[in-house]
Formats: structure tokens, sequence, C-alpha cells
């Protein structure tokens, strides 16, 4: 038993490293340019958009909040204190899990900073005379953006 | 394993600061794209006032709700009804200027 448990411990040393290496490894590229950021914020036509930035601010924003919940709750398990009254835990299938529940206006600010983006490619696409159709099927969803068809 | 706990912890903060630290750097130096951020997208290519409120309340919003995480960091906190409707409002009016303004560009 006890050599089971040094087992999971090295295992997740190794992925813990593995994972490291490989963020590391993509920031690295980033700063070096091997990634190309140029156009992370630009629209078809090269200008920045506001849609997207907003988008990443607001992704990064609560994925940060996220992430600070997470180690809070790791720290108050470690610790063996109560967790404190009305954390948001009612819910949750599992009340000790440390991953917290997302509220829904957070779901619903992600919904409204996502539409808009959306939305607002498609008044670009309609500007540029190009169509934009989306397809679902199962399991997938099959965006594709065509020229429209110039009538003689 | 608590160990284990702390060096993930760790790499998760040293991943995300680099990751922040190296968009901030791509941005400030002008890697990154920014030119026309708070421009129309028509022909003039004017100043916007509709960009810069949409910014400015995603802003306002993303720090109040940081904020709010920072103050408790036990569990993630609700979104302020009043904030839903500051950020939906300042995107309805972005979208509906955007709109109108292709509208009235399709019509010349």
């Amino acid at each position: 038993m006890q050599s089971l448990q040094y087992l999971e411990i090295i295992l997740g040393y190794l992925v813990c490293g593995i994972v490291g290496m490989f963020g590391l490894v993509l920031v690295w590229k980033m700063l070096n340019n091997d990634i190309d950021l140029k156009n992370l914020l630009s629209d078809d036509d090269g200008q920045a958009s506001s849609s997207r930035f907003q988008l990443m601010v607001f992704i990064f924003v609560i994925a940060l909040s996220f992430f600070l919940v997470v180690v809070s709750n790791v720290k108050i398990r470690q610790s063996g204190l109560p967790k404190p009254v009305g954390s948001g835990q009612q819910g949750s299938s599992q009340p000790d899990s440390p991953i917290p529940d997302v509220p829904g206006g957070v779901l619903a600010l992600l919904g409204i900073s996502a539409s808009s983006y959306l939305v607002s490619r498609g008044i670009s696409a309609s500007t540029n005379g190009t169509t934009t159709t989306t397809t679902t099927a199962p399991g997938a969803t099959v965006t594709t953006t065509t020229p429209d068809k110039k009538t003689p | 394993m608590a160990g284990l706990t702390q060096v993930i912890i760790w790499e998760v903060w040293v991943l995300l600061f680099a990751l922040f630290a190296v968009l901030a750097l791509h941005l400030l130096t002008g890697q990154i794209n920014t030119s026309g951020l708070f421009m129309r997208k028509d022909g003039a290519r004017t100043f916007s006032p509709e960009r810069v409120q949409l910014l400015l309340a995603t802003f306002a919003a993303a720090f109040q709700y940081l904020n709010q995480v920072v103050k408790d960091p036990s569990h993630l906190p609700e979104v302020a009804p009043r904030w839903i409707a500051l950020v939906g409002g300042s995107h309805a009016i972005y979208l509906g200027h955007r709109f109108y303004l292709n509208r009235s560009d399709k019509k010349k």
C-alpha cells in the first residue's frame, strides 16, 4: 500500500512536470513570435476588434477568479478548517470538492460577451459580402464563411 | 500529497503570470495589433464612442468581479443583476450601432 502511494506521488510530480514544460514551451514560443499573436485581436479587415478584446478580458478574469477560488478551497481543506458559511457549494454534487460551482450570473456574462462577438462577426461578414453558414451535427458544429456569388 | 498540491499551485501561478506578462508585453510593444480599436469600421474611420463605452463597461464589470473574488475567495460570487444589465446594455448599444452603420452603408 505504501509503494502505491509513492507511485501515485511520483506520477503526480511527473505529470505536473510534463504539463509545466508544455506550458513554458508555449509561453517561450509566444515570446519569440514563433506563435504569432499579431492578429489575436484583429478582424478580417486587419483592424483591432472591440468584441474580441472584451471577450478576451472576460475569459481571463473568470479563469483567474476560478483559479483563485480553487486555491483558496485547497488551502481550507489542507488546514482542516470548516468552510465558511454561504461558500456556494450547496448545489455541488461533491460538497467537499475544491472545484467551485459557477453561478448563473457568470455564465450570463460570458454568454453576453461571446454572443456579442458572434453577432459582431456576423455583421462584419455581411459587410464584407460573405455568407456565414453554421451546420450543427451531433457532437460538432461547423461554421463556414464563403464569398457571396457575384451577379454578372 | 500536500507538497504536490503546492507544486501544482505554484506551477499554475507561474504559467498564468508568464502568459499575462507575454500578452501585456506584446500589447504594449504593438506586436499585437490594436490599431483601430476605438475607430469605426466604416469608410470614414472616425472615433467611435460606442466602442469606448463597451470597453469601459467591460473593464468596470471585470474589475468589480475580480475585486469581489479577491475579498472573499472561498467561492465564485454571484454577479449582481445591475452589472449584467450594464454589460448587456453596453453590448446592445455597440451592436445596435454597428448594425445601423452596416445598413446605412448598404443603402449607399
